[in-house]
């Protein structure tokens, strides 16, 4: 390595925290030497904080938010914490057989068995959002064109303010969505039959895009296909 | 009573993960330069992580263990690429327009701009060191590279990065001094 290399690597290693307490030593000597070389670190610092602030938690896109299967994996395993408390105090009590102590893995999220399928994604549209209704669509044709040769299939499940995407009268994307369909068999849209009660009894009557299916409830499809491996992205 | 620490150590696991999230964006941004697929390899790592925590060997290795997935994920999508060649975006896009040149005026735009010029090689080592304060030992594993091919890829990455944003706040001025001498 050269003496220049070595400089070089040298003014990185003190930026970035990697000497050890007798080199650092040996470099702040140089540098109440040499101005130019206090430049160049001067430089170095400005840059990492510039960089650092460019990718600032405070200008992260809200896409960068969404929600995903951690979290709910989380609230189940919780679920199952507390389900499995539950069970062992019946136990205790005589309530269950000594045979209820095995059981417990399959009652949680975490449960080792349910793999998940990369290829397999559900997109949860649940507000009226024109930028979300964009995104949703951007995402589920970027992945089916992305992913076509892995078998990837895609769900866009839509309840409350997000079945104005599915509203043939309403939807802005009207057009694009049917084309979607009609282009990709392994592309659906779903819409919340609970959602869609609600509204008609609120006096809104909601004619789907032609192919929507339907699910009674969202949430529970959405569990559903949780337990088969889908993977989550709220919108 | 074994099964519930076992369960309680996968909750503290996942809540982990999840706390990493935004580090994990952060980095995927850094090097795709797009949001929505920075988010996508996000979510592809997270849950590739969870479907692997049983090879986690040490807790406290779970840091670079994620990044290092975060990678191979990257680097899955850059072996994609090659097959498939998506448009440039750039070549179509507009430069001169009014939008752009607020966009080009704000400093996270022109940095995030000069980091997405970079070669690949060299923007995954600076959002490593940079904005996650890896070691350059953890960043070398996690790139799966030596610690001296670390150095050098930051040193010159740093050096690209410095003389890009040197060129673009020249510009800027020049192009104020312009404006002022037309009013």
């Amino acid at each position: 390595m050269n003496d220049s290399v070595d400089k070089d690597y040298r003014i990185h290693a003190y930026i970035d925290d990697q000497m050890d307490a007798d080199e650092r030593e040996a470099f702040i000597k140089e540098l109440e030497q040499h101005p130019e070389l206090r430049r160049e670190v001067c430089d170095l610092h400005y840059l990492r904080s510039a960089v650092r602030h460019a990718y600032a938690e405070e200008y992260m896109p809200a896409a960068s938010c969404r929600k995903t299967l951690l979290e709910k994996a989380g609230t189940h395993a919780m679920q199952g914490l507390a389900a499995l408390l539950i069970l062992m105090s019946g136990v205790a009590l005589g309530w269950y057989s000594s045979a209820a102590m095995n059981m417990p893995y399959e009652l949680v999220r975490l449960d080792p068995a349910i793999k998940m399928q990369a290829q397999k994604v559900i997109l949860h549209i649940g507000e009226a959002d024109e930028t979300k209704f964009t995104r949703v669509l951007a995402t589920a044709d970027r992945l089916i064109k992305q992913y076509s040769d892995a078998g990837v299939e895609v769900e866009v499940v839509a309840n409350a303010g997000g079945l104005d995407l599915l509203d043939a009268d309403v939807s802005p994307h009207a057009e694009k969505v049917r084309a979607m369909i009609d282009q990709h068999n392994n592309l659906s849209f779903v819409a919340c039959s609970n959602a869609l009660e609600n509204m008609e009894r609120q006096g809104r009557y909601i004619r789907l895009i032609d192919h929507t299916r339907k699910a009674p409830s969202a949430l529970e499809h959405i569990v559903q296909r949780l337990q088969q491996g889908w993977q989550y992205i709220k919108v | 009573m074994k099964f519930v620490k076992k369960l309680c150590t996968n909750i503290k696991l996942h809540r982990e993960l999840s706390e990493q999230r935004p580090a994990l964006y952060r980095t995927a941004l850094a090097w795709c330069g797009d949001e929505m697929l920075a988010d996508d390899l996000v979510q592809d790592a997270l849950a590739k992580a969870l479907n692997k925590t049983h090879q986690l060997r040490e807790v406290e290795k779970l840091r670079p263990w994620l990044f290092t997935i975060l990678g191979n994920c990257w680097r899955e999508h850059l072996r994609k690429l090659r097959d498939f060649r998506e448009l440039e975006e750039n070549a179509l896009a507009c430069t001169s327009c009014p939008e752009q040149r607020f966009e080009q005026d704000s400093t996270v735009a022109r940095v995030r701009e000069a980091v997405k010029q970079l070669p690949v090689d060299q923007r995954e080592v600076i959002a490593l060191v940079d904005l996650n304060e890896f070691s350059y030992r953890d960043t070398a594993e996690i790139l799966g590279i030596p610690t001296g091919t670390v150095m050098s890829r930051l040193s010159r990455g740093r050096k690209a990065l410095l003389s890009r944003l040197d060129e673009n706040a020249l510009r800027h001025s020049a192009g104020k001094k312009h404006l002022r001498s037309v009013v």
